[in-house]
This record gives structure tokens, sequence and C-alpha cells, in this order.
């Protein structure tokens, strides 16, 4: 499920969401996979939003432009080898 | 360099812990600062710049103050110069996080995804090739772009049926409408993604409601995931 970020110049998160993701995966997603995708958009894109101060880039990728194959790419580095992810 | 304030979550000043075992990003600890009538838990971080593997350490101090009392997740990925700044930012909107921290309580968010088992255009109903007779290529394009955009309308106008079907679920289990946040068909593949706001203790009931309705649903996969913190539901309304 790793791949080359696909980045949409000009569209915000929720644009790229779920949608710029799902279309590249061949089968059905796994449970995991659900979880962290769920999980990842949920830190990047809810919660409270405090105006101001706010730092908008994940690795040089700045929010706005990112989807969640970018996370999901991230995700990959973000879980140890072998060691299923905590997800609730 | 400069150090930076990063916070995790907003919590009622006088209801939270003094104090979480959990350490922060960059290993950091974790503390509370006052402001006002709520709290904000926070590390300390050297300047600022988040890598992927600091969205899990944002989620698990998130899910350790949330342990600890009622709370509403920050989104990840904000910091500030200092905790003036932080309070500053903050103090407009004191009122209506009072607000989202009382409605959320100690609920916590369950995750519902429902994917379609067949790609868009692939199911039977979906997959005849229009009638274009005689026509060029031009033509037949925008008839098989027609085609797309009704299949897509149909899949919405299902999933629709499928959220109304779930909430009825849902509302005989005692979940009302104002703790569930749906997205219909938010992609493609996706015929429904929602968040569900619970009791921890409930949680299981409301898991095997969602899990009942959806096997009733043979067009599409049922993914469950949770119970989180209520990153869905910090908004006052």
């Amino acid at each position: 499920m790793t791949g080359e970020p696909h980045l949409i110049p000009g569209l915000g998160p929720e644009q790229h969401g779920l949608g710029s993701l799902l279309p590249g995966m061949a089968e059905g997603l796994h449970d995991n996979e659900f979880s962290l995708l769920e999980l990842a958009d949920r830190l990047l894109n809810r919660g409270v939003v405090i105006a101001g101060e706010a730092t908008i880039s994940v690795a040089g990728v700045d929010l706005v432009y990112l989807g969640l194959n970018v996370v999901l790419t991230a995700v990959e580095n973000l879980r140890p080898e072998n060691v299923p992810p905590r997800t609730g | 360099m400069s150090e930076r304030v990063y916070p995790y979550a907003v919590v009622l000043a006088a209801s939270n812990a003094a104090s979480i075992n959990v350490r922060g990003l960059r290993g950091r600890s974790v503390s509370l600062l006052p402001a006002g009538q709520i709290g904000v838990w926070a590390s300390r971080v050297a300047q600022f710049i988040p890598e992927p593997a600091d969205l899990l350490v944002h989620h698990e101090v998130v899910e350790a103050v949330c342990a600890a009392g009622p709370a509403l997740p920050i989104r990840f990925g904000s910091s500030f110069p200092d905790e003036t700044a932080l309070e500053t930012a903050l103090s407009p909107r004191t009122g209506g996080l009072i607000v989202a921290l009382k409605r959320v309580g100690d609920m916590r968010e369950l995750a519902v995804m429902l994917e379609w088992r067949s790609p868009v255009g692939e199911m039977s109903s979906e997959s005849q090739p229009p009638e274009v007779s005689g026509a060029g290529p031009g033509r037949r394009y925008i008839a098989q772009r027609a085609q797309r955009w009704a299949a897509l309308d149909g899949r919405r106008a299902r999933a629709t049926e499928m959220a109304a079907q779930l909430q009825d679920a849902l509302s005989a289990g005692g979940v009302v409408d104002a703790c569930v946040r749906r997205r219909i068909v938010p992609a493609p593949r996706v015929a429904l993604s929602c968040a569900v706001l619970a009791e921890p203790a409930a949680a299981e009931d409301v898991m095997r409601l969602v899990r009942d309705k959806a096997a009733e649903w043979l067009d599409v996969r049922l993914h469950l995931a949770g119970p989180w913190p209520p990153y869905s539901f910090t908004d006052a309304d």
C-alpha cells in the first residue's frame, strides 16, 4: 500500500481525503488499513482548530495539499516492523 | 533554537487529572497549561517541523488525556511561540469549547465505514455499455461519462438509503442523531463514513447494532474501529 504521493495542488484535505487513495487500491481494505486511514483522517481533518500559529506541513508537505494517500505512505513509516498498529 | 508550545487537547480546568503518564512529541513531557476556565495539555518542543511518526504520538497523548476525563482533541500540527500566544488564540472560543466538553463528556467515537464490494461501474446494473449507434468517439465518450455519473448517482441514493437505515437502527438502540456524523460517498470506493459518539460502556452494544444492520447489506463491506477520542465532535453544535 505504499506509493508515490499523488498531490493535486489547489485541493484541500477534505477533497483529497479517501477519494484520492482508494481508487489506487486494487482490493478491499484490510481492517488495519481502514483503522489507520480513519485515524489519520481524524488527526489531520478533525479536532479543535486553533487559529493563528498553526504549522501546516508534515515532512515538508503542506497540509492543504496532503491527501490520505500521502498519510497512508506516512503511516507505513509509523509502524514498527511486524507490530500491528494500536488503533483503539 | 527557540522552543514552541505544542497542544494536544482541551479540558475543563477543574475536571482533569493533574498529570498523565505519557510522553509527548520527541519524548517531551506533557503538562496542563491553565487558560481560564479551560486547560490545555501541551508539550514544549524544539522548533516544530512535524514528521509522520508524530501523528500516532499525538493520538496516544490525546487518548491518555481522554482517559483522565472529558477532553477535546486539538487538530494535529498546531504549535505556538509560547503559552500566552496559545491562551490568546483559545480565549475567544472558551465558551464554545466548554459547551462541547460538557456535551461530549466521557463519550468515545466509533468509526464506521461501508466500503463498496464492487467498484463504481462494475455492478451488473451499471456495466452495460451505452447504446450509441453510429456515434463517433466524442459522442461515445460523452455517453460513457453520462453512464458513470448515473452510476454514481445510483450509488449515492443507495448509500443515503443505508445511512437512513443505520440511523434508524442506532436510534432504536438509544443513539441520538446528534451523536452521529456521516459522509455519504466521500470517495468512489466508500458508501458511507460515520463517526458515532457513545458511552464507553455502550460501545460494544453500538458496534453490535452496526454489525447486525450491515449484515443485511450484500453490496458493502463493513469496517469498524475505535473507541477513539471524540475527534469528530469538537464543535459546540
